[in-house]
């Protein structure tokens, strides 16, 4: 199923399957926004900047260029605050915008990747810069632990990396993010048996990858 | 193995809701999104195979495993960059930015464009004088002529007659036309004198004038002579 594509101001007027509208804090703070704010937009930023970077490098699996979009979004967010009607949630617009800076990109990168060359020195050195980018994460782990630690993001990540974008997207909503059904729905503009299926199976992919990484034992009743 | 109960037997052994329903509805079961019904049938079919028993407990570990992996380090200026960029774009006026591009596009400009108008108003004053010019009256208009720049000039001998006459005073009002010869003429003050009427008439018939002109072009126009005597 292709992704559709919509004009921002649009993203907020799909129905929400879910019905979640802004809480009286969202709306006084979108209220904020709007007024052009200097405390509401550096508010906004401090908030969301990292769990949208997060998704965006999960997705995109370059910090460069997750933090392009990640600043992307933000300024459409100004660009487009009084398209917002309040159907949704602002957390989950925001999400909706990031996505299809992050969808247009990976769209973008795999143009640009099926006529490129790449080397192996740079293959290296893009992940020598994703592994530098865990290093500073927890400085009291053992080189054990932390080496483990690195192992399984790794293997994490590769295992992402081989799901469709469509699967990558509602897996990265769900299982990082803890977005529910109906959000994903929204942000992602499918319908919620959609979102089911595509979950279903992109879990059943990453249980299939990271099986090694698995304990699996008996559960409930006996074998 | 704990005995099945006869429900949960029968709904195993059901035909449509075996292994690949089973596999198909967990991810849903995890997240508590299934239905009640559909819940109720994973769960009794699950407690019956151990296969799949198993592969509930892969998504169960695969949960905590994701649950568990470290989020990518967000860089450290990227909170700061967004915000100074944020910062920026609010900062930027709509207006301002087309002041300021109207500016950059008119000024260097300016100079070429004034002097260009007033060349454009010069060489339209210019035209609209030669206009003007070519509709100077004709010949016998009552109408005084406007635009004359350079005025009819008496020549010829015919001066030195009248000063001849030594009149006390005249002036005399002649018509020339743009020949530069004189077609009418009146005396406005001066001797009622046969001698000054012989002249006029010579004047009329045989006088040259240097006619008036505008901008080069002979015209008709009025001449008015003053004659007034000196005695030493």
């Amino acid at each position: 199923m292709g992704h559709r594509e919509l004009s921002y101001s649009d993203l907020d007027s799909v129905a929400s399957p879910s019905g979640a509208a802004p809480s009286t804090d969202d709306a006084l703070f979108i209220t904020r926004l709007r007024a052009n704010e200097n405390t509401a937009y550096d508010e906004l930023v401090r908030t969301h900047h990292a769990s949208i970077y997060h998704v965006a490098y999960r997705m995109l699996r370059d910090p460069g260029e997750a933090a392009d979009v990640t600043q992307d979004v933000f300024v459409k967010v100004f660009r487009h605050i009084d398209g917002f009607r309040g159907e949704s949630s602002l957390r989950t617009w925001l999400f909706k915008i990031a996505f299809s800076e992050i969808l247009n990109r990976v769209r973008w990168s795999r143009r640009r990747y099926l006529h490129r060359t790449v080397s192996i020195e740079e293959e290296t050195q893009k992940a020598f810069e994703g592994h530098a980018s865990l290093q500073l994460a927890d400085q009291r782990a053992t080189p054990e632990v932390e080496l483990e630690r690195k192992e399984r993001e790794e293997a994490f990540q590769n295992a992402l990396w081989k799901l469709s974008e469509e699967h990558r997207s509602v897996a990265v909503l769900r299982d990082i993010q803890g977005f529910s059904y109906a959000e994903i729905a929204d942000i992602l503009g499918i319908s919620m048996g959609t979102v089911k299926s595509r979950l279903a199976r992109a879990r059943s992919e990453l249980k299939r990858h990271l099986m090694p990484y698995l304990s699996v034992h008996s559960f409930g009743g006996q074998d | 193995m704990k005995p099945m109960t006869k429900i949960a037997g029968a709904l195993l052994r059901s035909p449509d809701f075996d292994c690949r329903r089973a596999h198909e509805a967990m991810s849903a079961w995890i997240d508590s999104m299934s239905d009640n019904e559909e819940a109720r049938r994973l769960e009794a079919h699950v407690a019956g195979c151990p296969p799949c028993r198993r592969q509930l407990q892969g998504y169960v570990s695969l949960r905590a495993f994701v649950s568990g992996v470290a989020a990518p380090a967000v860089p450290e200026d990227l909170g700061l960059d967004t915000r100074i960029r944020l910062s920026h774009v609010r900062a930027r006026n709509v207006f301002g930015d087309l002041n300021i591009r109207i500016a950059n596009v008119l000024k260097p400009n300016t100079v070429p464009a004034l002097a260009g108008v007033l060349a454009t108003m010069m060489c339209f004053g210019v035209l609209l004088g030669s206009f003007g010019a070519s509709l100077a009256q004709p010949p016998g208009s009552p109408d005084r002529t406007l635009w004359v720049h350079t005025q009819p000039q008496a020549s010829g001998p015919l001066m030195f007659q009248l000063a001849a006459l030594g009149l006390e005073n005249l002036t005399v009002e002649l018509n020339i036309d743009h020949l530069g010869k004189a077609y009418s003429g009146v005396i406005l003050s001066g001797p009622q004198d046969p001698e000054v009427d012989r002249w006029l008439k010579d004047v009329l018939l045989l006088g040259d004038f240097y006619p008036a002109t505008i901008y080069g072009r002979p015209v008709s126009s009025r001449l008015i002579l003053s004659f007034i005597g000196v005695r030493s």
